[in-house]
């Protein structure tokens, strides 16, 4: 077991990957930059554990006093020579093997894939800073607008400022997320910067007074407005999105923004 | 070893040799049959237990590559590169020797999880522990594409990109410097591992059939690795989904618990170094620059998925001393850099 | 205890000690600013933008008489952890070197933090019809602290320009004195055309301003189908349609207008009709237009609020648009000549004070002299007049901040330039003037500078 349990988990895994990238759902997990190198890396890894696999099981089949100077060797590879006298705890190690194989099998190989529920997205603070998002911001000076996400309204918003996004319109999806006003609800994705672990919300605020009666934190919604000055006057957020429409949708299958 | 008992004889033995690849492909066609099969399917877990999978996987799929080219390149430096190349042009000098090791990774930009297998080749070829210890410390730091990705989140001006650097440099060393005063580097590394060196010691003069001996090399390490990046990947998915991350980032901008916070971010989100720095700039705009500073330097050090995969070489003491030393060493670091601001 | 073990108990104790006396100097330091997001263009150019304070820690018991800006200006502040965000209901001035200090309660003494923030200065555009080119119109730019003069867009004739946010809309007449609608992209100045009825005459050009939209009227010479006289349609540039949308009344009919005047900040307008109803629209939605009542003319809005100003016969008013709610405006007397004659008046705050020019014709010498006079409550001055006798006055604009008024003036020897459409004078130039002081800030080549 000890000796399978390396080129099992890389199969598992590598057929997962390769599956993932060929489903197109790779980037539910990680930034699409890392795309072809994971594929790469799986087809070498894949490859040179398949013969390592190849090579290990003809050795096993040979006669074993043909090649007695070698056993000792891989057998030290296997376990260890301290724990052969250890019997208990080679068999806890054993199980403890069972459990992460049959974990990886469950979670890579059976369960479909999903990305992160908006749940846990509630809990992580918005991203504000402007620096974070100006990385590969976009040039809005008679740049097209039409197809800007969430991301690239946040952050011309925060490094341009109020007077960059003024007066354009904006037609974006995302979830609801709510940052504590009554009358300015945030349409947010979660920004990707590596994998999911870092994934992190940007929204742009939206004027909806009492949205928190008609909405639901967290559903999906496709908002088409204009970015004006809040008329809410409250001041805590000087420009929002005053919403020509803004209708229900199902969550896309590609919910994240990079 | 049932098959040792057969008898030798010519048409068994060519099955023999063909029965591995339909063994193999066999397992192949179980294993992608089972995720076509399952993909239709839908699964309703609740939003924490679903989470906990996702983030738990993201790190998976997200290091296996650099795991991958770590075992590989690994592979590569133990059986092809000669002693003479590797050793020539180390320094004899243990302090300079150091030195140029915590370089190494300018020439092998490699993720900190792709380090640990190649860290445990180069012990194999005979680097001592403390030596290795100081390459894995100081190579996610000091690699052309960390620096890069570094420079590009926060520009030379406020000094992060310096002091990322510098304090990696430093720490690697001093990390180093201090397991030389151990008595018995060796005993450093698990049983098992050390078990292993000896093995390799063994048939270091064996230069036939290299390419097979790759080839089992790469599985003898991928069962060494592979269990602790899974171990540790499900650790680092189980945090994030029980502590909310608002605890870490609220403290904002307190020039002592914000580099602390910091830390134990770093501790938990385990993320490859190439990327960390866009990854803390967007967590919040209130952070210290000693807070940024110490979440970079610590991160690529120490971090849960890190610590699983070092223990596979490493002993528990080992790592809990090389802990504490480096996170004590990154708060100086911080706190110094809040202070002098 | 092994040599090691003392060597590690060492080194762990000194980094220990390390660190707690870090730990501890940076506990005892006062609190400073971290970083200080603001935008400086929105400062100036918008009401209610921020400046936001982040602190290095979180301060308890933050009053807003602890906080102090210097030159004066009205603010709220808001505090949340170690952010503290100043709010400007007013937009500030140009140029001006702005100073937040925080006074922090701190045990024992009291330490301040201080905060120094530049706002910018803006780039006025002015329309030049005797360039040096004889046959060009220039629409020219400059920053109002100085600096190289842009050409942003040439052509032959140039009625009227409006400045979108990154756009230009501009009227060019033809030789015929047919107008074309364009849309300028800057920096590149690409040109669009919008597409506007055969013959018709375009007026009443202007921008929404931030919120990007463009207003314009229609009018189509007697006997030309379709009939429009000064009807009002609106135009948004984003849309890339070509073609402006009628802004309809409350019949549902396109709608007329003598005047009409931008809510700013706002992609609302309130339109005068032409039996003098106001009406208030926003033409992006499909709502009702909201009836405001008659008044006999628009005075524009006082400055930073939502207030618009309309003057009739028998006085001012001003109705907040936020309530709808109509007050009479007491205009406190000008203290001028009885003879003159009273021209154009900006209002500056709902206390009555308020910029007019003022004109005295000197019959013995043929000529009119002008001035322009700041009155209010607490009596009424000469703000400035142009330096040559007989120079004219076309018309005066405020600066959004009201910090600058631009004065168009005309020496004696100008004269009309015939322009079919939106006529003014050869020999004009704008000079700025501080509203505060009088002083001549800056001298603009060109007329139609864009407060107005």
């Amino acid at each position: 077991m000890a000796r399978w349990i390396g080129p099992l988990l890389a199969l598992v895994a590598v057929v997962a990957t390769l599956w993932l990238a060929a489903t197109g759902k790779l980037s539910l997990y990680i930034h699409p930059r890392y795309t072809v190198f994971a594929v790469v890396m799986a087809v070498l890894g894949g490859v040179a554990v398949l013969g390592g696999c190849v090579v290990m099981l003809r050795r096993d089949a040979r006669p074993h006093h043909h090649e007695g100077e070698h056993t000792h060797a891989h057998d030290a590879d296997e376990i260890g020579p301290g724990l052969l006298r250890r019997p208990r705890l080679l068999r806890s190690l054993t199980v403890g093997r069972v459990l992460i194989v049959v974990g990886a099998l469950t979670a890579l190989l059976v369960l479909p894939p999903a990305a992160l529920t908006s749940a846990t997205a509630q809990s992580r603070a918005l991203a504000t800073s402007a620096d974070a998002l100006t990385a590969g911001s976009p040039q809005l000076v008679g740049g097209d607008t039409s197809q800007f996400s969430v991301k690239d309204w946040a952050s011309l918003l925060r490094s341009g400022g109020e007077s960059a996004v003024a007066g354009k319109t904006v037609e974006v999806s995302g979830y609801l997320l709510d940052n504590g006003d009554a009358d300015v609800v945030y349409v947010a994705r979660l920004m990707v910067t590596c994998c999911a672990v870092d994934a992190q919300p940007v929204g742009i605020p939206v004027y909806l007074p009492d949205w928190a009666k008609d909405h639901k934190v967290n559903s999906w919604v496709k908002l088409t407005g204009r970015f004006q000055q809040n008329p809410s006057g409250s001041g805590a957020v000087p420009v929002v999105v005053v919403p020509a429409e803004l209708a229900s949708i199902a969550e896309p299958d590609q919910p994240y923004v990079y | 070893m049932v098959l040792t008992r057969e008898p030798a004889i010519a048409p068994a033995r060519r099955r023999s040799r063909w029965r591995p690849v339909l063994v193999l492909g066999a397992v192949l066609l179980v294993l992608v049959g089972l995720r076509i099969a399952t993909s239709g399917g839908t699964v309703s877990l609740t939003n924490a237990v679903q989470d906990f999978v996702t983030l738990s996987l993201s790190v998976v799929i997200e290091s296996l590559p650099f795991v991958i080219l770590g075992v590989l390149i690994s592979t590569v430096v133990q059986l092809w590169v000669p002693d003479r190349w590797f050793f020539a042009i180390l320094p004899r000098n243990g302090v300079l020797r150091r030195g140029v090791l915590s370089l190494l990774g300018v020439l092998l930009p490699v993720c900190e999880c792709g380090n640990v297998p190649l860290a445990r080749g180069l012990v194999v070829r005979g680097l001592s522990v403390p030596e290795a210890m100081t390459f894995l410390l100081a190579a996610p730091i000091l690699n052309p594409i960390t620096i890069v990705t570094t420079v590009q989140a926060f520009g030379w001006g406020d000094g992060i990109v310096v002091w990322r650097i510098l304090g990696g440099f430093l720490i690697a060393n001093f990390v180093g410097w201090l397991l030389t005063r151990h008595p018995h580097p060796d005993a450093m590394l698990t049983p098992d591992f050390q078990a292993a060196c000896a093995a390799h010691a063994h048939d270091a003069d064996d230069r036939t059939h290299r390419l097979s001996r790759g080839a089992r090399m790469v599985t003898a390490e991928m069962s060494a690795v592979l269990p602790a990046l899974f171990v540790g990947s499900a650790l680092a998915g189980l945090i994030q989904v029980a502590i909310s991350r608002e605890v870490l980032v609220g403290l904002g901008g307190d020039p002592v618990l914000s580099v602390l916070a910091l830390m134990a971010l770093a501790f938990v989100v385990a993320m490859c170094s190439n990327v960390d720095a866009f990854f803390v700039l967007s967590l919040g705009s209130t952070f210290s620059p000693g807070a940024i500073v110490a979440f970079l330097v610590f991160g690529p050090m120490i971090d849960v998925k890190m610590l699983a995969l070092m223990r596979t070489t490493f002993t528990a003491r080992t790592l809990l001393i090389v802990t504490g030393v480096v996170a004590l060493f990154v708060a100086a670091l911080g706190l110094g850099l809040n202070l002098a601001r | 205890m092994t040599p090691w073990h003392r060597t590690l108990a060492i080194v762990v104790a000194a980094l220990v000690v390390v660190v707690g006396g870090l730990a501890l100097g940076n506990a005892v330091r006062p609190p400073g600013v971290v970083r200080a997001d603001y935008d400086g263009s929105a400062l100036v150019e918008q009401q209610g933008a921020r400046v936001v304070l982040h602190l290095d820690r979180a301060v308890e018991g933050l009053k807003k008489a602890d906080i102090t800006v210097v030159p004066a200006a009205s603010f709220s502040f808001q505090k949340s952890g170690a952010a503290v965000t100043l709010t400007f209901p007013d937009r500030l001035k140009y140029g001006v070197d702005y100073r937040l200090s925080l006074r922090l309660p701190g045990s024992g003494e009291r330490t301040t933090l201080e905060q120094r923030i530049r706002t910018p200065w803006p780039t006025v555009r002015t329309l030049l019809r005797d360039a040096p080119d004889p046959d060009a119109d220039q629409i020219l730019s400059r920053s109002l602290d100085g600096g190289a003069t842009t050409v942003d867009f040439a052509a032959p004739r140039i009625a009227e320009y409006a400045e979108l946010p990154s756009q230009l809309a501009v009227t060019t007449l033809d030789d015929n004195g047919a107008a074309t609608l364009q849309l300028i992209t800057l920096p590149e100045r690409s040109a669009d055309t919008i597409t506007t009825p055969e013959h018709a005459s375009i007026d009443l050009l202007r921008s929404s301003g931030p919120s990007g939209l463009l207003g314009y009227t229609l009018t189509t010479p007697p006997g030309v189908e379709p009939a429009l006289d000064h009807v009002l349609e609106f135009y948004d540039p984003t849309s890339a349609a070509g073609i402006g949308t009628p802004i309809t009344g409350l019949d549902g009919q396109p709608l007329s207008v003598l005047d009409y005047v931008w809510v700013p900040g706002t992609t609302s307008l309130v339109a005068q009709a032409t039996d003098q109803s106001l009406l208030l629209i926003d033409p992006t939605r499909g709502d009702a237009p909201v009836p405001l009542g008659s008044h006999g003319e628009l005075r524009g809005f006082l400055p930073n609020t939502s207030t618009l100003v309309v003057a009739d016969p028998d006085g001012g008013s001003t109705i907040d648009l936020t309530t709808g709610e109509t007050t009479p405006l007491a205009v406190p007397g000008d203290e001028q000549p009885a003879g003159d004659y009273r021209g154009e008046v900006t209002v500056l705050d709902a206390e009555g004070r308020y910029l007019e020019v003022v004109s005295s014709p000197d019959f013995t010498r043929g000529a009119t002299d002008f001035r322009v006079v700041l009155a209010g409550p607490d009596g009424a001055r000469e703000l400035y007049r142009p330096a040559d006798d007989g120079t004219r006055i076309r018309q005066a604009c405020l600066s959004p901040n009201a910090q600058y008024l631009a004065v168009e003036t005309v020496s004696p020897e100008g004269r009309s330039d015939d322009y079919p459409q939106t006529p003014a004078f050869t020999a004009i130039s704008t000079v700025v003037v501080d509203v505060s002081t009088g002083a001549v800030a800056r001298g603009l080549p060109g007329f139609d500078p864009s407060w107005c």
